[in-house]
């Protein structure tokens, strides 16, 4: 039996009595807020997900069950936005991140000099917001005067001119580039820190026993950062799933498009909820995105622990 | 001897051509920031004939990025500022107190970390439309803090976890009190993890996207994050320029946290990354 608040009140020492008085006054405000603005929209989302709704009628429909769940995935850019949505998740699992832990460790355990000006110069997209970065990249890959496509002229492909952001087949991969250009300066960044750390006796043991660079790397660099990895993989997990600031920028006007090949679940119910007509489809979106998220993150986590070394 | 230099060589050829798709986008919308609409569309890789400063008055200016930065300086300062508070009073909750219920606190955290805001914009919304926020700054405020202090919070906690209970304990020994020993011994010493979490909360706020596009419809409350992706769609006379002069000065509180605070960003990174 567990005991009874009252109970465990009573039964607490002053230090443990005072110290439940200061925690309900740290954490009342913060929890407050969040109540608010978080966990109440959050339930709220899950309920109306079962009801039918405009959002603009005062009051709220019939439930009626899984019935707007299928209306809002039975459609071409819900499957759309499906598949753009994983692939995008694979990519931000491997591309940011191998580039910049590659980058990291050929910058910091090698004899590369100037250090300060390499690190600079991986870490520069940084400095734009990813929404700016995207909204930059809209001239970058403009199809005359884009910075791509001159560059192509320039080496002499004249006839070469690919529509990066209005071919359908496209656009995805260059949405793609530009969330990764910009998301693999913060991997690198934190790689950096990561390597920084490792205990340079490592190093010097591995080097004595003749290890070459790549062993080293393998070995030494790989395992060392393993907990960083797995932080920084989870993060470029989430942001992968919902790239919201990378959509958004580039095809605004005709948000996901061109006809929906740049759809990702984000921009559906950015769409729905903005324009305020379909509330519980917006609704059910987000529960399943909710799903999606939690569950792969969740088995990224679970595969990550079971597969770490043992002490 | 010259098998080491030859890989030196290829060593450096290879970060090169690695860095290069990095700064080279960079360097071309520097360029252009200085450059003319005319001389972009005619060929954009060239030097400008001189450095067009007024591009940069202009979006100042004419374009009103006056105005966005001092939205975005309103926002971004009421956020890290409500942040570097909560986070610290909640981390050191869940990290150094004993109350029933901490557990589950910890893991509604948890939970609010890996629960998109997108999963529930349209009640949110919806709350903000009630309190009669719609179309505020203050509405960006409020649901910037709440959706992103789940983050901060678990740095702030993972910070006082590496700190000795036994200091909060002499302080108790000395007589001082529960709110003592978390106001005076314990927040100052956690000071490196409160300016990573200021730092975070700063660049978070001024670089988001969605909560001001969402709950912003005046264009004269617009962060400047916001309004830069605003100024493309512009038909058919385009002002390259004054949008690559825009995007060069939202860089600015970045660079102040590159040059001033690089060391301790990376260090505070790092101790969260470890344990968070």
């Amino acid at each position: 039996m567990l005991p009874r608040p009252l109970d465990a009140w009573r039964g607490a020492s002053a230090k443990s009595r005072e110290q439940w008085r200061l925690a309900a006054l740290l954490v009342a405000p913060a929890l407050v807020l969040m109540g608010i603005f978080v966990f109440y929209p959050a339930l709220q989302t899950i309920r109306l997900s079962f009801y039918k709704w405009d959002g603009i009628s005062p009051e709220m429909g019939d439930f009626v069950g899984f019935k707007t769940f299928s209306r809002a995935t039975d459609n071409y850019p819900f499957s759309q936005a499906i598949k753009n949505s994983l692939l995008w998740g694979v990519v931000g699992l491997f591309v940011p991140t191998i580039i910049g832990l590659v980058a990291a460790a050929l910058v910091e355990d090698t004899n590369l000099r100037p250090k300060p000006l390499f690190r600079f110069a991986f870490f520069v997209p940084y400095f734009f917001s990813m929404a700016v970065a995207a909204a930059l990249f809209t001239r970058v890959y403009d199809p005359s005067y884009g910075m791509i496509n001159q560059v192509i002229h320039a080496l002499g492909f004249t006839d070469v001119k690919p529509q990066w952001l209005g071919d359908g087949r496209i656009a995805i991969y260059a949405a793609m580039g530009v969330f990764v250009w910009h998301e693999t300066a913060f991997c690198y960044i934190v790689f950096t820190a990561a390597i920084q750390q490792i205990d340079r006796s490592l190093y010097d043991a591995a080097k004595v026993d003749g290890a070459s660079e790549v062993q080293v790397f393998r070995y030494i660099t790989i395992p060392s950062v393993r907990d960083v990895a797995t932080f920084v993989m989870t993060i470029m997990l989430i942001v992968g799933l919902t790239p919201f600031a990378v959509v958004f920028p580039l095809t605004t006007p005709g948000l996901g498009g061109p006809y929906y090949s740049t759809e990702i679940l984000p921009t559906l119910i950015f769409k729905k909820a903005r324009m305020g007509y379909n509330a519980s489809e917006a609704a059910a979106l987000g529960v399943i995105l909710l799903i999606l998220v939690i569950g792969i993150v969740s088995a990224f986590l679970w595969f990550r622990e079971r597969t770490a070394p043992k002490d | 001897m010259l098998s080491t230099r030859l890989t030196r060589y290829a060593l450096y050829a290879l970060v090169t051509a690695m860095a290069i798709p990095f700064v080279f986008p960079s360097l071309w919308v520097f360029m252009a920031s200085f450059s003319t609409n005319t001389q972009i569309t005619m060929d954009s890789l060239a030097l400008p004939d001189r450095l067009y400063l007024e591009n940069y008055v202009h979006a100042w200016t004419g374009a009103k990025f006056s105005t966005f930065v001092y939205n975005s300086l309103a926002v971004s300062g009421s956020v890290t500022a409500l942040i570097g508070v909560l986070a610290t009073m909640l981390g050191y909750a869940v990290a150094r107190l004993d109350f029933p219920g901490r557990r589950l606190l910890l893991l509604l955290i948890m939970m609010a970390i890996v629960t998109p805001v997108f999963s529930y914009l349209e009640p949110l919304t919806r709350v903000v439309r009630q309190l009669g926020l719609s179309n505020s700054r203050t509405a960006v405020i409020l649901t910037t803090t709440a959706t992103f202090l789940p983050v901060p919070t678990l740095l702030m906690r993972s910070f006082f976890l590496t700190l000795p209970e036994e200091l909060g304990d002499a302080g108790r020994v000395e007589g001082a009190s529960e709110w003592g020993v978390f106001r005076h011994i314990m927040a100052p010493l956690a000071r490196s993890g409160i300016l990573t979490v200021l730092i975070f909360a700063f660049l978070w706020s001024w670089n988001d996207l969605l909560l001001p596009a969402v709950f912003l419809q005046a264009p004269d409350k617009y962060t400047i994050a916001y309004a830069i992706t605003t100024l493309k769609p512009a038909g058919f006379r385009q002002d390259h320029v004054t949008m690559f002069a825009a995007s060069i000065i939202s860089t600015g509180p970045m660079i102040v946290v590159y040059l001033l605070l690089m060391r301790r960003f990376i260090a505070g990174l790092t101790v969260g990354g470890l344990r968070g």
